[in-house]
């Protein structure tokens, strides 16, 4: 479904993502963890075509992502949680993305009644909570019936309710057969949802492994995902 | 393509950005033909010469600067909300992206224009009849000044994109445009008119109409004004294309 082989971006001196390979696979969530500055966003840029690797490729359906024919049936995505232009209502965002994607505008009435935002979606983005902005990006991920998922910290500004409408929300996705690669700092919320984990530091990619192999041994995922970066930090030292 | 056109224009009609831009280049052009029309004395705006420089100030000029404003605001303001992004993943082919921009600008930079200098010349028209003093201009002249001016709108529209595509951040394109348009060319056209007249408002204005400071054949300056817009918009596809997306 998508796959990122040998995946390295610099900076001038700087390696933001340094020889990364991964799958994603169809019926899995996959937690992309890491500390600020660890290369998940920039992973997550690549693999969408917004920035260009240095090496390495990144690949969705078999092909770079700026070279498939109709992008938006294969993968929909949320990188920033401030994506809208706040004079524009939560529909109108929706209706621009449908006519991108060449979609009907029921699927937009559709998206909005799904991420619970009917109240508000005739009101102007700039009044909106971040919770409300995270559902409005996930209406627009959701659009095109994509089967992959590209978030980058979904959860973020969600309250309880809106974490456990997330969860419900990912798991039935990927129930469904569609694959999910979601960054996050919020492993709590993220813990009961993810199948399987990449955990970056640095540009590097220290695990990928399934959750249950991971956090192991009454370790949670918080324990285990913080021995992984303090062994980094110790194996760098050394 | 038809399908990024179509969201272009969508972009355009679901935020008060366009109404704005509209609304302040109608405050500005009233409030100039106001402070030239009726606050110059009657030696100043009773001859042909005259009136054709204040509504080429005034009409063309300011439609073009708001045009360049409109043009740049239109590729800015997706950098700066971060719509690029969600549009891009949606469409990642980024030329047809610059490609629906430069459509929709190249249409509301002619109606913009346009609109100004209707609005000059019909204001001035209103204001010269209060004072008793007759419009000299021709119906050559006028039709000059709204054909001219659209297409120097057009022209700036494009040149606003090219440069917003190039410098992204919304608010030194937005103030350089202005310094360029009201003070660089103005000096230059004024101070050193063999190097101003190549200045593309100059171009413009001797497409509408101006003739000190201009070059002798409109048509050459409209080539070479096309010519600029041309390689301007090739520079910003060159970078639009190249650089990533953060």
């Amino acid at each position: 479904m998508a796959a990122v082989t040998n995946l390295s971006k610099r900076y001038g001196d700087v390696v933001a993502v340094d020889d990364v390979t991964f799958t994603l696979r169809p019926g899995t969530v996959t937690g992309f963890l890491g500390p600020n500055g660890a290369g998940k966003s920039t992973t997550l840029r690549l693999l969408l075509g917004l920035a260009e690797p240095t090496s390495g490729t990144a690949t969705i359906a078999g092909q770079r992502f700026v070279e498939l024919a109709e992008p938006w049936a294969h993968a929909g995505a949320v990188l920033e949680s401030n994506d809208f232009h706040p004079g524009r209502t939560g529909r109108n965002h929706l209706r621009v993305l449908a006519a991108l994607c060449e979609i009907d505008r029921t699927r937009v009435d559709a998206m909005i009644e799904l991420v619970g935002l009917g109240a508000a979606a005739d009101r102007r983005v700039g009044g909106y909570s971040l919770g409300m902005r995270q559902r409005l990006g996930l209406a627009g991920a959701l659009l095109a019936e994509p089967p992959l998922l590209i978030l980058d910290e979904p959860a973020n500004g969600l309250d309880p309710v809106g974490v456990r409408w997330l969860r419900e929300l990912l798991r039935a996705y990927a129930n469904d057969g569609g694959a999910v690669l979601m960054s996050s700092h919020l492993l709590a919320e993220i813990a009961g949802t993810i199948d399987r984990v990449l955990v970056i530091n640095e540009g590097r990619l220290l695990v990928d492994a399934p959750v249950e192999d991971f956090a192991t041994n009454g370790r949670d995922l918080e324990h285990a995902y913080l021995s992984a970066i303090d062994d980094a930090h110790a194996g760098a030292s050394r | 393509m038809n399908a990024v056109l179509r969201a272009e224009w969508l972009k355009q009609c679901t935020t008060r950005t366009m109404l704005g831009v509209l609304a302040a280049m109608l405050g500005t052009v009233s409030l100039a033909a106001v402070i030239h029309v009726l606050g110059f004395g009657v030696a100043l705006v009773d001859q042909r010469a005259e009136q054709l420089g204040i509504m080429l100030d005034i009409g063309v000029g300011l439609g073009l600067i708001f045009a360049a404003v409109n043009g740049a605001i239109s590729i800015t303001s997706e950098f700066r909300y971060g719509t690029i992004r969600s549009s891009l993943v949606k469409r990642p082919k980024r030329t047809h992206t610059l490609l629906a921009k430069v459509t929709t600008q190249l249409a509301i930079g002619t109606v913009l224009a346009a609109v100004a200098a209707s609005t000059a010349l019909g204001l001035a028209a209103i204001f010269l009849r209060i004072r008793n003093v007759d419009l000299q201009l021709t119906n050559s002249d006028v039709l000059r000044l709204i054909l001219g001016g659209a297409f120097g709108g057009a022209m700036f529209a494009l040149i606003g994109l090219a440069v917003g595509t190039l410098v992204r951040n919304q608010v030194p394109v937005v103030v350089g445009t202005l310094v360029w348009t009201l003070f660089i060319e103005t000096l230059l056209r004024g101070g050193v008119p063999d190097v101003g007249k190549f200045v593309p408002g100059s171009l413009a204005r001797t497409v509408a109409g101006q003739t000190t400071a201009a070059m002798s054949s409109p048509a050459v300056a409209g080539t070479i004004l096309v010519a600029l817009v041309g390689v301007a918009l090739l520079a910003a596809r060159a970078e639009f294309t190249r650089r990533d997306v953060g």
